[in-house]
């Protein structure tokens, strides 16, 4: 019977679509401030290990992570109050999956890639590589939107077809 | 994040970068690295990407705003030996088409050395 899921614990959560061993954590997020991340980093990494997902996909996924919550920490909110925004990492035996929830403006991460190589060094934008190179990490990505949340899951595959 | 500064070759300067290039720790090496950087014409720089264990997006900028700044100074940027999520990053972002990326000290400064100083 599966068990409600415990912020910074593990849980077994039968809810999420790849049923397995799963650990939750609730990043409290403001507009424009990037403290969250760090705690966020913290439990990735602390998680990761705990579900052993390999080095090399838990760094992607990190990566993964980081980008996708200072994508809502930059853009999310049209307030400065805080808002949770929940994590969940959930390994099977062939998949990793990363999601994250929030309450923010509708943002579909797979509509429209619109990022161009640079053609030139001086081309080279400053900003704007971080939800394109998501994408690029990611084997699958997912999203939703329902109930005024957006949901983006980031799925690494394990196994090679 | 740290950051230090090495005169290596002629007229070749090497920045090493160590730690996590994340949004904090380009915070704080940011302003060092590019008024360092982008202090003189014609510079010749390595930055040593091979202590960094992670750079994000913000990272990424910062870097390319480096590169960007001394090439507009008529010099040159190289990269040194990043690790393979950095080198992902560089890769699948287009930026490694843009800046040279060696696996040796050696060949990285040979590479500087052998570019004109000045222009005619």
């Amino acid at each position: 019977m599966a068990k409600p899921a415990r912020t910074d614990g593990a849980s077994d959560d039968s809810s999420h679509p790849a049923r397995g061993t799963s650990r939750t954590h609730t990043a409290q997020v403001r507009r424009g401030v990037y403290g969250s991340l760090a705690g966020a980093t913290a439990w990735f990494v602390t998680s990761a290990a705990a579900l052993e997902v390999p080095q090399s996909i838990a760094d992607e996924l990190d990566f993964c992570l980081n980008e996708l919550l200072a994508n809502i920490v930059d853009h999310a909110f049209d307030d400065d109050e805080v808002h949770d925004v929940r994590v969940d990492l959930t390994r099977d035996a062939e998949s990793v999956f990363l999601t994250l929830e929030d309450d923010g403006r509708a943002f579909d991460p797979i509509a429209g890639d619109t990022y161009i190589e640079p053609a030139t060094l001086d081309l080279a934008g400053h900003r704007g590589y971080g939800v394109h190179l998501v994408r690029r990490f990611t084997d699958e990505l997912l999203y939703r939107r329902d109930g005024g949340r957006n949901s983006v899951t980031v799925v690494k595959r394990l196994v090679i077809d | 994040m740290e950051i230090t500064f090495e005169q290596t070759h002629d007229n070749v300067q090497l920045i090493r970068l160590n730690g996590r290039m994340d949004i904090e720790g380009t915070d704080h090496i940011e302003g060092r690295l590019t008024a360092h950087a982008l202090t003189l014409d014609y510079a010749r720089i390595i930055i040593d990407l091979a202590k960094v264990t992670y750079l994000a997006s913000i990272g990424l900028g910062c870097l390319v705003r480096t590169a960007q700044g001394v090439e507009r100074r008529k010099g040159k940027v190289v990269f040194l030996s990043p690790q393979p999520l950095v080198a992902k990053v560089l890769a699948e972002s287009g930026v490694s088409q843009r800046v040279r990326i060696f696996d040796a000290l050696e060949a990285a400064a040979e590479f500087l050395e052998r570019l004109p100083q000045e222009e005619d």
